[in-house]
């Protein structure tokens, strides 16, 4: 069961430091780390530096998860204050629109962003994902909301406060946790990308995952300094993960899994 | 509502533009290499109607998504039933266990196109040196699809693995315990007592495991482009291959708005099915 995950992970590290003669052999004859110092440094000067596309994602992930948590955060909690039918109605459209594939409007959304001139920049790219992953944060979101009970608040309005500041004081300190879940999720949809970045970037932005795939050429692919940049661009997702370890079961099920 | 409303507005602009736009294109034969762009109607549709290559498209997908989530909760189960039980190392083993879903897909995809590589790929060369044939698990027609849903399979059942096993560090210890006594054997234990206890949570999981699978689209882009042929053609590489590669924009466009119908259907089914009605009770 180990061994499942563990031979591709081996073959990964090996590989990445195999000289060219002996890729792809389990036990390398002789291992370089000629590969690694090319992605981590910039010495090689053939745009196989990875540290502008690791910027790129970062910028473009991080932007992107505070426009969808500003927007979201609101969203979600008068979802689920609001009894009401058209706010359950709401909430569906907002499960729905989370299901549909990302296939659907990658055609009209190329077009778009390339007559508003934002092909290749991260404002484009940020546009997209805030549409994507909105509905994320708020279904997310507002599990969580849910889980806080309304007394608190109600106490907190007879005392004289606005429903604003309700929110802020009160709320917000009491759901961090579903706010940490949410922004790492989002972050992690955010760098994993592939589909939109590979269409809406050509130079200038390119993010990790396609930077990753563009060692494959039509001439040669070069299997070692992919996957050294693969190993490397697990890092981010691995700080996330540790970091955000002991809520993500209750993030990746949401409002989904009440107890 | 005050609350609700600037993210409904936002998204709904963000949906209905490029919504608007593209059913707008689907009514056209836009297409960029023959020069063409006029509106003919319905034609598109029709003609998807008739379209064998999409139907076939639509089925790998479904072949895909049932294999994937068959054998995500098969495997991730295990996992889980092994990680659930008290032994040293076990913080290892999870960790261990989840080391593919940090993995970029992309990066995942990459890695698994370089191990099944016909020439140099590592299954290849041992296999080779125990005087195996090598197997061509890319580039035959037969082996390309399930090749990649392995793929995607070895990456993604960590998540199914991390719920599965949140859902059985909750179930009450009592019958389990009662059951073992009882003398059960594991296999009926966890097929009578676990699998029925758990109900809730696996549905959960397999709808959500379904609808992220039915969106793929890196495995099968960067392992094979749907190739070879159009062996390995699911719904999302074939209308992106006739969008950016052969550029007619209008069939695609058609294509597209199909596609989102039919997800459409299959999340208000499971929506209604799985997730909302815990939330009317």
């Amino acid at each position: 069961m180990i061994l499942w995950t563990i031979l591709p992970f081996y073959s990964l590290i090996v590989t990445s430091l195999s000289v060219t003669g002996s890729i792809g052999d389990l036990l390398p004859k002789k291992i370089t780390f000629a590969f690694f110092r090319d992605v981590i440094t910039n010495r090689s000067g053939m745009g196989n530096y990875i540290w502008p596309h690791m910027r790129n994602s970062i910028i473009v992930s991080v932007i992107t998860t505070i426009i969808v948590l500003v927007l979201s955060l609101p969203c979600a909690y008068g979802l689920s204050r609001l009894k009401s039918k058209s706010s359950k109605r709401i909430y569906m459209g907002v499960f729905i629109l989370r299901c549909l594939p990302p296939i659907g409007l990658v055609i009209p959304w190329y077009f778009i962003i390339k007559s508003i001139n934002l092909y290749d920049t991260y404002t484009g790219l940020i546009i997209v994902y805030v549409f994507f992953q909105i509905p994320l944060g708020i279904w997310l979101m507002k599990g969580f909301f849910d889980t806080i009970p309304i007394e608190i608040e109600e106490s907190a309005l007879v005392d004289g406060a606005s429903v604003f500041q309700t929110f802020r004081k009160i709320i917000m300190p009491l759901s961090s946790n579903g706010i940490a879940v949410t922004a790492s999720f989002i972050l992690l949809y955010v760098y994993l990308e592939y589909m939109y970045a590979s269409m809406l970037t050509s130079l200038k932005t390119v993010t990790m995952p396609v930077f990753i795939v563009g060692f494959i050429s039509p001439f040669e692919v070069r299997y070692q300094l992919m996957l050294a940049a693969a190993l490397v661009g697990i890092i981010p997702t691995t700080i996330i993960f540790i970091l955000a370890q002991r809520y993500l079961v209750s993030g990746i099920t949401g409002g989904a899994l009440k107890q | 509502m005050l609350f609700i409303l600037p993210a409904v507005v936002i998204v709904f602009a963000l949906l209905v533009v490029p919504f608007a736009f593209e059913l707008k294109m689907s009514f056209t034969n836009y297409d960029i290499l023959k020069k063409t762009n006029d509106f003919i109607g319905l034609d598109n549709y029709i003609k998807l109607f008739s379209d064998t290559d999409f139907y076939l498209a639509l089925g790998r997908n479904i072949l895909y998504v049932i294999i994937n989530v068959g054998f995500n909760f098969i495997i991730g189960f295990g996992m889980a039933y092994v990680c659930y039980q008290k032994f040293r190392g076990n913080k290892v083993v999870r960790f261990i266990i989840v080391l593919p879903m940090l993995l970029i897909p992309s990066a995942a995809a990459v890695l698994w196109k370089f191990l099944y590589n016909y020439d140099i790929g590592v299954i290849n060369k041992v296999l080779k040196s125990i005087h195996i044939p090598a197997i061509p698990f890319l580039i035959s027609h037969k082996l390309s699809l399930i090749s990649i849903i392995f793929t995607d399979i070895w990456a993604w059942v960590p998540w199914m693995f991390l719920i599965l096993l949140a859902g059985m560090e909750q179930l009450e210890k009592a019958p389990l315990e009662s059951a073992r006594v009882d003398g059960v054997t594991t296999f009926q234990l966890i097929i009578h007592v676990m699998i029925p206890m758990m109900a809730p949570v696996i549905g959960v999981a397999l709808s959500l495991k379904a609808i992220e699978t039915f969106r793929t689209f890196d495995y099968v882009w960067v392992m094979t482009q749907g190739g070879p042929g159009k062996s390995s053609d699911i719904l999302s590489t074939f209308v992106f291959k006739h969008a950016f590669t052969n550029l007619k924009i209008g069939y695609s466009s058609a294509m597209a708005i199909a596609i989102l119908v039919i997800a459409l259907l299959l999340s208000f089914f499971i929506v209604k099915r799985f997730i909302i009605k815990r939330d009317v009770e």
